[in-house]
């Protein structure tokens, strides 16, 4: 039998991916230039359990509104599912910056590890348990011999902690996971399948939005507990202080925009991620609710950290046989860069965001 | 002329009504079970939406600037992924197939990487081939490579032991052999095998988006499925559908092109062409030769 020639472009078709695959948008954090050497701005790698998102404003304001660039920075996203724990991404080198949960970072202390968090964004927490808003469940504590919908494996760790928190035990409720699907969520409780669901509040506000009356009953204790706080290395601490400086200034600008501009926030997203505001009525929600997240205790110093509140998510990590000893707080959080990081001028951030407004509103 | 020839072909009315009549009289019954469904209440309108809103959904996408890129994302880290995929496969078939040492060592591998998680991968790929394109393009080709793999081997395994066994009798030395013998006998199963393959590179550049990505149809279904936009979200997949058609069908056409004994209608085709050159050659060489006649 006779082959044709056309063969012979395959090999070099090949070796062109091989090559192109391994080139790409890939440069890892220590590539390039590290603290703004040589006129450079100082490129941070950040990573974030979701791409681009209203949900996390801070950092498109930031950029939109040329923040980061005031502070010598280039800001580029490493998004990668929850799945995937966020400290991995710190510990090999490929973020210098990662959005990791309390309970990620006290596990990964109470094994010896040395990340620690130096600022934290939400003082709430980003999970928590719903019930339909006609329930007859009340509290927590009365969901003792009923079914609740865990989005994923995962959340049986947040479960586990409401239920202790609440004075009850594992044994107490059944579970079934049901996923993040709204969709799915919603038609679980129609059919009567789940009476409580625990997942991430995103979910909980997207389904409110779109005519689905639910009621929040997470215990008090469990809603304060930080939602996403930001982990670095030491390492990179010490070696790139003014770059982690510099990024999370220009994201406390950005949040402070969302704070006391919020239809400034709404008009950058909606440019930003056009895909999210399909559904007007959920992307104003989530707007809201995430502003809501990002309302600091204290205005002036955006991202500080709670001793008392760490102890409490510790106390329930133990209790509920996720950690066996707990582990010296102070070791994980450094709060020494809150000052820093608000050393800006709140109204010289408002007034650049009214520029932009009035130059592309 | 002749490409021309064949287009007008494929487009003739009846042509044309045998190619579309059955997968749209197929899609009329999934229609009307669907509408059933909704009108009955078998399933809610929050999981499964109008048809007809799904349509509305894909034209309002299609002409507004949202989704472009990530089409053009997906389909890159797809075909980019497939190429490498079935370059991994067929480098790792062709040794295993000429030599039972490489085929006993590399098999147990191929067939564990085959069943390993991609999430639980995944950090290593990210690790690897950071947060851009290239992780998805290497879970792209990851999911690819088995059924090139398996395909080609299987091709080359299974060569017609009395053809073998023509070419020893004639002398040909194992490089003559691979190249006249294996290579076009085992090429039906490859492709066979690389269509399957252009499929999976699809499916494996959705399951990159959702592990890690910036942009993609992986990360739009994601978006609109928070949102509860869920004919945006059906709207995606039918792109997906769409672009998995068209890699299929690329692929079919390569097949015929280069496998094109398999098919009755190419090889006639074939012969008449070659039978036209070798006419038009011996037109050209009498010519000569009456005209060197002539002169001398």
């Amino acid at each position: 039998m006779f082959i044709t020639n056309r063969r012979s472009w395959l090999p070099a078709v090949a070796a062109a991916t091989l090559a192109l695959a391994g080139c790409g948008d890939d440069e890892s954090p220590d590539d390039g230039a590290t603290s703004g050497s040589g006129g450079e701005p100082a490129k941070v790698v950040y990573s974030l359990p979701t791409p681009e998102t209203l949900e996390f404003y801070a950092p498109i304001v930031a950029e939109t509104l040329g923040f980061f660039e005031e502070q010598d920075v280039e800001a580029e996203l490493a998004p990668a599912s929850e799945e995937i724990p966020s400290t991995a991404f710190l510990e090999n080198g490929d973020a210098d910056i990662a959005m990791a949960d309390i309970d990620e970072l006290v596990i990964s202390t109470a094994k010896g590890g040395t990340l620690q968090a130096v600022f934290s964004p939400q003082h709430a927490n980003t999970a928590g348990t719903v019930v339909p808003e006609d329930s007859d469940i009340q509290g927590f504590d009365q969901l003792a011999g009923k079914t609740v919908g865990l989005a994923s494996e995962e959340d049986d760790a947040s479960l586990k902690a409401q239920l202790i928190a609440a004075g009850m035990s594992d044994g107490d409720v059944e579970t079934i996971t049901v996923g993040t699907s709204g969709a799915t969520i919603a038609g679980t409780f129609e059919k009567g399948e789940i009476d409580a669901y625990v997942g991430a509040i995103s979910d909980f506000t997207a389904l409110r939005a779109t005519g689905v009356p639910l009621r929040n009953i997470t215990p008090e204790d469990v809603q304060r507990i930080d939602g996403n706080p930001t982990a670095v290395t030491p390492e990179t601490l010490e070696s790139d202080r003014e770059k982690i400086v510099g990024f999370l200034r220009a994201w406390s600008m950005g949040q402070h925009v969302g704070l006391t501009k919020p239809d400034i926030v709404e008009a950058i997203v909606r440019e930003r991620v056009p895909a999210e505001w399909r559904n007007e009525d959920v992307a104003k929600a989530a707007l809201a609710q995430t502003i809501e997240l990002h309302t600091p205790d204290d205005p002036e110093r955006i991202g500080d950290l709670r001793a008392d509140v760490w102890e409490t998510g510790q106390d329930l990590l133990q209790r509920a046989g996720i950690i066996e000893e707990k582990v010296d707080v102070s070791k994980i959080l450094d709060d020494s860069l809150i000052e820093e990081i608000n050393d800006f001028d709140r109204a010289e951030v408002e007034a650049a965001a009214d520029e932009w407004m009035q130059q592309n509103g | 002329m002749a490409t021309a020839s064949r287009l007008g072909s494929a487009l003739k009315p009846r042509r044309l009504f045998d190619l579309v009549a059955a997968p749209l009289l197929f899609l009329g019954l999934i229609v009307a079970v669907w509408k059933l469904a909704l009108a009955q209440e078998w399933v809610s309108t929050r999981v499964l939406p109008h048809p007809e809103d799904i349509v509305a959904s894909f034209v309002d996408l299609s002409f507004s600037d949202i989704w472009w890129d990530d089409v053009a994302a997906t389909l890159w880290e797809s075909i980019a992924g497939f190429l490498l995929g079935s370059a991994l496969g067929l480098a790792l078939a062709i040794p295993s197939g000429l030599w039972p040492v490489m085929r006993r060592m590399l098999h147990p591998y191929a067939i564990g990487l085959q069943v390993t998680p991609r999430i639980a991968i995944a950090p290593l790929i990210i690790a690897w081939a950071g947060f851009g394109y290239s992780s998805k393009i290497w879970i792209a080709a990851i999911i690819a490579f088995f059924p090139v793999y398996v395909n080609a081997l299987t091709g080359m395994l299974t060569v017609d032991e009395e053809s073998r066994e023509m070419f020893r009798s004639l002398g040909a030395s194992r490089w003559q052999t691979f190249i006249r013998l294996v290579t076009p006998s085992s090429m039906p199963v490859m492709f066979a095998g690389l269509k399957t393959a252009a499929g999976l590179a699809l499916v494996g550049a959705v399951v990159g988006e959702f592990i890690s990505a910036q942009r993609g149809l992986g990360v739009l279904v994601q978006q609109f499925s928070y949102q509860l936009a869920v004919s945006d979200a059906f709207a995606v997949i039918v792109m997906l559908m769409f672009l998995g058609l068209l890699l299929y069908g690329v692929m079919e056409w390569i097949e015929r092109a280069t496998v094109f004994w398999l098919h009755d209608s190419r090889l006639v085709a074939r012969t008449r062409r070659r039978a036209a050159r070798a006419r038009k050659r011996a037109a050209r060489r009498s010519d000569v030769a009456a005209g060197r006649e002539a002169i001398g």
